[in-house]
């Protein structure tokens, strides 16, 4: 064969191989699943089944084995072979596996709730621990993790770093499973910080200056967000003497008002992460320069992490445990408060998604929008207190929906540039031509979100209504303002995907789009086994809440009669429920007609209306006055290094730059300033100090 | 008890060492050898007395056989010998380092001179904090000043001349300060052993309040200079900047901490708990503190010279240590104490590795650093382990520092300083992040992102490669040092 041909063929076998072996991995998935869906249902076939696997799923260190095994598989494939991209993604998308089916076999030791603790590791000790909660997390992440990992060998070709991109990645998902496994709230803190340093990595993967600057502003936040959550720990630790998750009677009833503050802090430090408004400003920067894989699983996980957090510490702190006879602190308000937040990070998100033309920072908008729903739901069920069961499940469910319809609308959207290079939907249009796969898909996923009957979105959101309901009839009358918001919220979200199916797939082709290159197999097939669940929980969603959700109800402190009463027999289908999606469709309908019609997708918005403008307004300002009284005559010197602004040092330049810019350049400022003229007066610093000294001893005696 | 005559031996023996070695040249192979002898030997001998005082107990050495309240007297509890053990550790480390990068640094026949100028450094500082005898204690001051200024005056730029000029001002004016207010206690007490002064400052402080007070402020001004608390921190950018790298890791991470020391002696062995609180002086302390924790932060944020930036960051960090200190309260001078510790291993790592910047590429401009960490990967995830510490990410030293920090401000009733805390180590974040950021996501203009290893030798590496180890050892279990320093305090309170 002529070498260049010989050349071809191996690397085309070599690519083949990577396709094989995630189909066989995609097949053992779904069948591993299927058995795991079936001894749920089976508690005979549940017995024998873990009692084949009895020496792992009974493994003490089962917990720890899972957090480790994804990084401690990169590093094993880095160290053997750094060159080759196919036998990497092969063991990539092997060790995810592993991991997932080790999460499946935690199961035994979720439903018992067993904690693992290392006492001594940094001072107050580590524990790991597994509830069922945390076991939907486990096995939502480790499922979509796979299926993105099998997606990204493809699309990760177009990039540079792959090594390094993939080692990044593998610690995420480490960090990620130990956040989800934490048993008190300083090992979740480790891991979550973990989390925000190695997805920074994520996140200014592409390594240009648009990519930098979301990424510091994503990073600074969560550093930001890191030390309130510190700031929390260290306070709970003085206060109450202890930050496990598991407690035996209520913690913060002895502490009074300081409880609040301690939520507050861990609310902010969580919704940080969590997109929650108005701390979300960093997510539609980062999430839409990300590379896809990464965007899929910051949008579909990583988020969730932060509202994880949230629903964490409310359930364990917030609610007085099981079998204890303890008062309850007033979570009603904190409810009350998250409710509203949530409404708001609802809506923000849904407007400004409605008026971006770019794929990828729309579906970053709804990230936010449907977070709102997440913190909405948590809210309620704190408002709620113990019949706030609804809430609870509404909000896991809405957790697990959200992550695999948003995953999939981003890996949607990768396909997409991949072969086009262009995510303005605008210039898109009759794609299902040349991709009627990744259409299908695409169709799936954004009934999904628009919460369409037989597909996922549906169950979550109609729970978290009826939930909603339920808070309106118990609480204050003004709350029947945020159920008006949700049907308006919720036509916006089924306007806007309209517009994103209907600009993109629907309609004739451009003419130079006619001939671009077909989307990948293998990515479809990734694509597919989520939209698959999608379809699987949309045509039962009973069958989620039944077999995994309400038994997590169980091991917190939730009323037994609610649950009963709303949860165990809930029908999906029914005529309320069917109407309110009608009316909410039509209303969406409505809107995008509307909106076509009068020009309402390209509102700009004046720019004192941006949030971070409002919110760092106060600190912004005082940075500009500094500079423009000190620093008008030094511009030549007090620019020599910045790294959070533009080369360009003129005075118009800093006026555009962000708060971290202004920061730095006033630092600088001020160093010249203080070291030109201060410090040749050293003596005159050390005589006023000595006398400040001695007056302020002879003051204060 | 063998290891009585060891803190005399561990004072006496480098001092010996120092002569000798300028009459060594230039055989450098023979003066590194000597020299790392001496200082493993020392370091042999410091942990064989720790190890004794376990059982034994502290005791009082007293020289010549004088009675205490004529001859000097050393003074030998755990916590002193854990701080020996501690100086001759990460002096071992940044010496096996020295031995690479100071020829790089220095012209040849000044190698001898260097490292006679070391063990004096050792000498002093050992001296410092065994002694038990105020007036002691100014002379090894003294001392320890003049060798410092020795050794950044060592290269011959003007910058080092100036810096040491300035230093040797200041430190001058430190130390006259310090004399007036050993003679205002001596004119109190008619004592200079730290015992005898404490007895009769317990029975007549009230009486005297005025020049206690002054001897007081007096000692605190100058030992602020000297230990660069915050208005006073001047010299210390200038100094620790233009000094050879590892002269840098010693006075940044060693020598600054040996006067903070002298800084607890003095308040809690001699003018003792009750007075310190009852005269107001842990308020000033406090203030002092904070104000440096976020200034030097500040100006550590306009820095363009990466050593430089180091330097403002130990003003921050001193800040940090002061505040511990201030608190007067057992819990706070633990924690004071572990951040004197994790601190000192977090800087020398820290200069170390901005030290191996500068060695391969001659760069010291943080915007020259763009893309470093391709070509130099074990050094920048050494300075970023480091600087995760200074931010505050749990796993490495500087983390648990902060706890234990906040657990004492909260025990203490003093919420807003916790604040302040973690304003710093987000001020921390702001300028350390950009150098890790810039040093492994921006391009190197020259090198296009092949990673390889370091251009360093095995000597240079290996010492930051353990500190890192160390730092993330300590992050993870703090009890290793919490415990001593906790089980060894209250011999130490009571005195």
């Amino acid at each position: 064969m002529h070498p260049l041909k010989l050349k071809q063929f191996n690397i085309w076998r070599r690519q083949q191989r990577f396709s094989i072996i995630s189909s066989i991995i995609f097949v053992l998935t779904f069948i591993a699943l299927g058995i795991f869906l079936t001894s749920l249902v089976n508690e005979a076939f549940r017995q024998s089944t873990y009692q084949t696997v009895k020496v792992i799923s009974d493994y003490r260190y089962l917990k720890l084995l899972i957090i480790f095994v994804p990084v401690v598989g990169s590093l094993i494939q880095y160290i053997i072979d750094r060159t080759s991209d196919n036998q990497r993604d092969i063991s990539i998308v092997f060790w995810t596996f592993i991991s997932f089916i080790l999460s499946l076999l935690l199961y035994p030791q979720a439903l018992s709730a067993q904690t693992l603790r290392f006492d001594g590791v940094l001072l107050l000790g580590v524990s790991f621990r597994i509830d069922l909660v945390g076991f939907v997390m486990l096995l939502l992440t480790s499922f979509l993790w796979l299926f993105v990992m099998m997606y990204s060998h493809h699309y990760m070709m177009h990039e540079e770093h792959r090594n390094r991109f993939y080692i990044f990645l593998s610690i995420t998902f480490s960090c990620i499973l130990g956040t989800i496994l934490a048993g008190d709230l300083l090992t979740m803190f480790l891991f979550f910080e973990g989390m925000t340093l190695s997805s920074f990595m994520l996140v200014t993967h592409g390594n240009q200056r648009e990519t930098l600057k979301a990424g510091i502003q994503y990073l600074f936040m969560g550093v930001f967000g890191g030390l309130l959550i510190l700031l929390a720990i260290i306070l709970q630790i003085v206060l109450t003497g202890s930050l496990s998750f598991v407690q035996e009677q209520s913690l913060f009833t002895q502490i009074g008002s300081s409880a609040y503050v301690i939520f507050g802090l861990l609310f902010l430090g969580f919704g940080i992460k969590a997109g929650m408004a108005p701390v979300h400003i960093w997510l539609p920067k980062a999430h839409p320069v990300a590379p896809t894989p990464a965007s899929a699983l910051l949008s579909g996980i990583m988020i969730k992490i932060g509202a994880y957090g949230i629903l964490r510490v409310l359930l364990s702190f917030g609610f007085v445990p099981i079998g204890s006879i303890g008062n309850w602190i007033d979570v009603e308000k904190l409810g009350l408060a998250l409710m509203w937040l949530g409404i708001l990070t609802m809506l923000i998100g849904v407007f400004m998604a409605l008026q971006q033309s770019h794929i990828k920072k729309m579906l970053a908008y709804h990230s936010i929008s449907q977070m709102g729903y997440i913190v909405l739901a948590i809210g309620i069920m704190a408002f709620l207190k113990d019949k706030g069961s609804m809430g609870f499940v509404g909000a896991l469910y809405h957790i697990v929906n959200h992550a695999l319809f948003k995953s999939l609308l981003f890996m949607v959207a990768g396909v997409i540039y991949l072969s086009l290079h262009n995510l303005n939907m605008y210039e898109l249009g009759g794609l299902y031509r040349r991709f009627p796969i990744t259409a299908i898909i695409a169709l799936i996923a954004s009934l999904g979100i628009a919460g369409m009957p037989l597909l996922n979105g549906f169950a979550s959101k109609s729970l978290i209504h009826h939930a909603l309901a339920k808070a309106i009839h118990d609480g204050p009358g003004s709350l029947i303002l945020i159920e008006y918001l949700f049907i308006v919220i919720s036509a916006g979200t089924v306007t806007s995907f309209i517009k994103l199916f209907g600009y993109t797939f629907l309609g004739p082709i451009r003419k130079e789009h006619i001939q671009c290159e077909r989307s990948v197999k293998i990515m479809e097939l990734a694509m597919a086994g989520i939209a698959i669940v999608i379809v699987l929980i949309g045509l039962f969603p009973n069958f989620v809440l039944d077999h995994l959700l309400v038994p997590a109800l169980y091991q917190s402190n939730f009323d037994v009669h609610t649950i009963e009463k709303y949860l165990t027999h809930v029908s999906f289908f029914n005529r309320e429920d069917l109407i309110s999606t009608l009316k909410i469709t039509v209303l969406g309908i409505g809107f995008f007609f509307a909106g076509v019609k009068f020009n309402l997708f390209h509102l700009h918005l004046p720019t004192w209306l941006n949030v971070e403008k409002i919110m760092l307004f106060p600190i912004d300002v005082m940075l500009y006055f500094y500079f423009n009284v000190l620093g008008k005559r030094r511009i030549d010197y007090w620019n020599n290094y910045n790294p959070y602004m533009e080369e360009d040092t003129s005075m118009s330049a800093i006026k555009k730059e962000g708060v971290m810019g202004r920061l730095f350049a006033s630092a600088n400022l001020m160093t010249r300033t203080y070291e030109a003229s201060m410090v040749r007066n050293a003596a005159l610093i050390y005589l006023l100090v000595l006398t400040l000294v001695v007056i302020l001893l002879i003051a204060l005696h | 008890m063998i290891s009585t005559q060891f803190p005399v031996y561990l004072v006496i023996i480098p001092l010996a060492i120092a002569v000798i070695l300028p009459l060594l040249k230039q055989h450098r192979r023979l003066i590194q050898s000597i020299v790392s002898l001496t200082v493993g030997l020392m370091f042999f001998l410091a942990l064989f007395n720790w190890f004794e005082l376990h059982s034994f107990g502290a005791y009082a050495y007293n020289f010549g056989g004088y009675a205490a309240n004529l001859g000097i007297q050393f003074y030998i509890d755990e916590l002193t010998s854990l701080l020996v053990l501690f100086i001759l550790f990460l002096s071992f480390i940044i010496i096996s380092y020295s031995f690479a990068d100071i020829p790089h640094e220095l012209e040849p026949h000044q190698f001898g001179l260097y490292y006679s100028l070391i063990l004096l450094l050792l000498f002093s500082m050992l001296g410092m904090v065994y002694t038990n005898d105020l007036f002691n204690m100014y002379v090894f001051m003294e001392i320890l000043s003049i060798t410092s200024t020795a050794i950044i005056s060592i290269k011959h730029r003007k910058a080092n001349f100036l810096a040491s000029f300035r230093y040797l001002m200041l430190s001058s004016i430190g130390s006259i300060t310090i004399l007036f207010g050993l003679a205002f206690l001596y004119m109190v007490t008619g004592h200079l052993n730290m015992f005898e002064v404490h007895k009769v400052i317990q029975s007549v402080w009230t009486t005297y309040p005025m020049n206690l007070l002054l001897a007081s402020g007096f000692i605190l001004t100058g030992l602020g200079i000297k230990s660069a608390m915050f208005p006073l921190h001047v010299w210390l950018p200038d100094a620790h900047a233009s000094a050879p790298s590892p002269s840098s890791a010693f006075l940044s991470a060693l020598v600054v901490k040996v006067y903070i020391f002298a800084m607890y002696k003095i308040l809690f062995r001699v003018l003792g708990t009750m007075m310190v609180k009852g005269l107001g002086i842990d308020q000033a302390i406090l203030i002092f503190a904070a104000l440096g924790m976020v200034f030097g932060s500040i100006f550590a944020i306009g820095q363009r010279d990466i050593k430089r930036m180091l330097a403002y960051s130990s003003v921050a960090q001193i800040g940090y240590i002061f505040l511990g200190l201030g608190l007067m309260s057992e819990q706070g001078l633990a924690a004071s104490l572990f951040h004197i510790f994790s601190h000192g291993l977090m800087k020398t790592a820290l200069f170390l590795s901005a030290g191996s910047i500068i060695f391969a590429t001659g760069k010291r401009k943080l915007s020259d650093l763009d893309g470093i960490g391709y070509r130099m990967p074990v050094t920048m995830i050494v300075f970023s382990i480091a600087a995760f510490g200074m931010i505050g990410i749990p796993g490495v030293s500087g983390f648990m520092s902060k706890i234990y920090l906040g657990l004492a401000l909260i025990e203490g009733q003093h919420p807003i300083y916790l604040a302040l805390i973690l304003l710093s180590s987000f001020l921390n974040a702001v300028y350390y992040l950009p150098i890790i950021i810039a040093a492994f996501l921006k391009e190197d203009p020259e090198n296009r992102h092949a990673m390889k290893m370091d251009p360093l030798p095995k000597r240079m590496w290996i010492p930051m490669v353990v500190l890192a180890i160390c730092l993330i050892v300590i992050g993870f279990y703090p009890q290793l040092i919490m415990d001593i320093i906790e089980a060894s305090l209250p011999a130490y309170l009571v005195g």
